[in-house]
């Protein structure tokens, strides 16, 4: 009974995992659009990285909504409070980055005078009016918060294999996927 | 009397003035735009374009027997996103360094259920097609004129957006014309 208590809920997990996903096609696909020549693979491209990256958005809002109701298990009683400290903000600003990145994403796209329609679906609304210098700023912003999303990314995934193969106190596996019942 | 003749022949000019007479009208560049909206991923996006020219042959109370002719500068297209603009300049768009002047001529108006229906002739690149302007024509308080007009056309038509453009996947081939005019009399 105890390790099913230390068990993120299924949905949280799937959440957690769609939106890992997401995230590990989205920034491969960022690298390979903005190499492409003007085309309209090129145009594609940037069409599916903005409506994977507004799902992402989604998806986050579901999740945190989800977190309010069902909150997560308690850690493993072992550890300090520094390292829980490290830990919440690391979480923190991940959920943080998964709304910030397509925020920026989408007002940079408005500022161009290029509206985003996720996969054709239906039509965002311009967050402001097209401004060329703002556009730029915009786009180094995505860019800069590309990098702190790395780094975050590294921290979190290094953390959960250090839990895992180093303290083996079970925090990854309270997040993996179909480990219902194993201790 | 000598007066009579004098004053017949003022009433019959009168007369004829107040018959179908064209006029010349051409638009007030600070209110007016030339517009049109186009398709990209999925969206509508909006775009001008900032120099044209246009006279309208053109009797307020026959509108049918108008002609109008236009001329655009290609060059001054704006869409609100300088890449965008240099892309659409480039030879697989609008290719301004050949054809740096688009046309407008009007064939044949009549009279639709609202408003009206000109059968013209569009010319962008080395390409001339028909193309339909509706249109509605209002008088003003001033004495202006506020002509409203809209067409959509098809991009592949003229060649805008070739070789490997012609992939509509991306970018739609349906561009909606938007026509927004006041227009003054001019001296002819
Ligand atoms: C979590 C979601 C997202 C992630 C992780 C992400 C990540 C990235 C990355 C890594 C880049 C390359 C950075 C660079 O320019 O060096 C990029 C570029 C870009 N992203 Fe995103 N993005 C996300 C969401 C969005 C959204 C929602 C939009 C638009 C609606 C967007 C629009 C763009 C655009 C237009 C570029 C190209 C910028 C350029 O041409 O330099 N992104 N993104």
């Amino acid at each position: 009974m105890a390790q099913t208590d230390r068990q993120y809920t299924a949905p949280a997990r799937l959440f957690h995992w769609v939106i890992a996903g997401l995230i590990l096609y989205q920034i491969p696909l960022a690298y390979y659009m903005i190499g492409l020549p003007l085309s309209p693979d090129k145009l594609g491209s940037y069409a599916l990285h903005k409506s994977i990256g507004i799902t992402i958005f989604a998806v986050s809002a579901a999740r945190l909504a989800w977190r309010w109701l069902r909150p997560p298990p308690p850690l493993p009683a072992n550890l300090g409070p520094a390292t829980r400290r490290v830990g919440a903000f690391t979480h923190g600003l991940l959920y943080c980055l998964t709304f910030a990145m397509p925020l920026v994403g989408w007002l940079s796209s408005s500022a161009a005078n290029f509206p985003v329609s996720p996969f054709g679906w239906f039509t965002l609304p311009n967050l402001v009016a097209p401004d060329g210098e703002l556009h730029e700023r915009l786009e180094l912003a995505h860019r800069l918060l590309a990098y702190m999303l790395f780094g975050t990314l590294s921290l979190h995934a290094g953390a959960a294999l250090y839990h895992h193969f180093i303290l083996r106190d079970g925090v990854l596996r309270a997040m993996l996927p179909f480990t219902g019942n194993r201790s | 009397m000598r007066v009579l003749p004098i004053g017949l022949s003022f009433l019959g000019a009168l007369a004829m003035s107040a018959q179908a007479q064209a006029e010349l009208w051409t638009p007030v560049a600070a209110d007016s735009t030339l517009s049109f909206s186009a398709e990209q991923q999925g969206a509508a996006f909006e775009g001008l374009f900032n120099k044209f020219t246009a006279t309208f042959d053109l009797d307020p109370a026959d509108p049918t027997t108008a002609r109008i002719e236009a001329t655009i500068d290609m060059d001054s297209v704006d869409t609100l996103y300088d890449e965008r603009d240099e892309a659409l300049r480039e030879p697989e768009w609008f290719d301004v360094e050949r054809f740096p002047e688009g046309r407008f001529v009007s064939e044949q108006i009549q009279k639709a259920e609202s408003g009206y229906l000109a059968d013209a002739f569009l010319t962008l690149r080395d390409a001339t097609q028909p193309i339909a302007l509706q249109f509605t024509l209002e008088t003003l308080p001033d004495g202006r004129l506020r002509f409203e007009g809209q067409s959509v056309v098809s991009r592949l038509a003229f060649g805008v957006g070739n070789g490997q453009w012609e992939n509509t996947d991306w970018v739609g081939d349906a561009v909606t014309i938007r026509v927004s005019l006041i227009l003054e009399q001019s001296l002819p």
